[in-house]
């Protein structure tokens, strides 16, 4: 492995393709009050790892909010999914198998495939611009996807975004 | 006019190792125990290919999402929020009529 996957950039300036640890996200779980006079209520907020799929000719727009997806370690995803500890499952989503999960190499360690991150795209958030914006220019150096792997992940959260499922199929060829 | 059918596919039912090691016939001499070990590495071989298949019998079960890790709470007040009662629904399992 030679091209390296990630550029280190600085700054609020968003491109689809970065990475941002520790995004903050609320959670609304009864977002309507049912008082009449409303009183404070709390909300859990959570945080996560989020890498930006909204494209980046788009965050160069006004628009005010940005889609973003969880991106997790593999020791993470196999914690909750055990069954991809199973030889096979992993170079599955390598080759593209595996519809909503994409590997991009490490940053700090792209040689070693067990350091590899997922990201999920079935797991879309979208947070605002102007907090995330914020956020990014906080962080310092941090990571941003290079091209080629960059069109490459994105292409595969368009084909994810783009399937349509049929109510019926052929049966399989034996 | 012809019609498309949604066909049940055939599930895998068992998967078991395509050749067991305790079938090999006693090896005895250089001649038997390059025949183990070239029976050993067809054996490891093939039950390879079938653990691989295993992997897909659950394929049609989506991995679950990574939860959130919580963070904490915030404290938010609604401003020109009104409550978003359910729709109302007229007898059992007759939704919409």
């Amino acid at each position: 492995m030679n091209e390296p996957w990630w550029v280190q950039v600085n700054g609020g300036q968003l491109a689809q393709g970065d990475l941002l640890p520790d995004c903050l996200l609320p959670v609304f779980v009864d977002p309507t009050p049912n008082d009449e006079v409303d009183s404070p209520r709390d909300v859990e907020v959570h945080t996560q790892r989020l890498i930006v799929v909204t494209q980046s000719c788009d965050l160069h727009k006004s628009i005010e909010f940005v889609a973003l997806c969880p991106i997790h370690t593999l020791v993470e995803f196999e914690d909750v999914n055990p069954a991809f500890t199973k030889k096979g499952r992993w170079e599955n989503v390598r080759k593209g198998r595996e519809e909503g999960l994409h590997l991009l190499a490490s940053p700090d360690a792209p040689q070693n495939n067990r350091d590899a991150l997922v990201a999920d795209f079935g797991h879309i958030v979208s947070v605002p611009h102007a907090y995330i914006t914020r956020h990014a220019a906080e962080l310092g150096p941090r990571w941003r996807l290079d091209s080629p792997f960059l069109e490459h992940f994105s292409q595969a959260f368009a084909r994810f975004f783009m399937r349509v499922g049929l109510p019926s199929s052929l049966p399989e060829f034996d | 006019m012809p019609v498309l059918m949604d066909l049940p596919t055939r599930p895998i039912e068992y998967v078991r190792p395509l050749i067991e090691i305790t079938d090999a016939p006693a090896a005895s001499g250089a001649d038997g125990q390059e025949l183990m070990r070239q029976f050993e590495s067809v054996f490891r071989h093939w039950n390879d290919r079938t653990g691989y298949l295993e992997t897909f019998r659950n394929d049609d079960i989506s991995p679950r999402h990574v939860p959130l890790r919580r963070a904490g709470t915030i404290k938010v007040r609604f401003q020109n929020a009104t409550p978003m009662n359910p729709r109302r629904i007229d007898g059992e399992g007759e939704e919409g009529q």
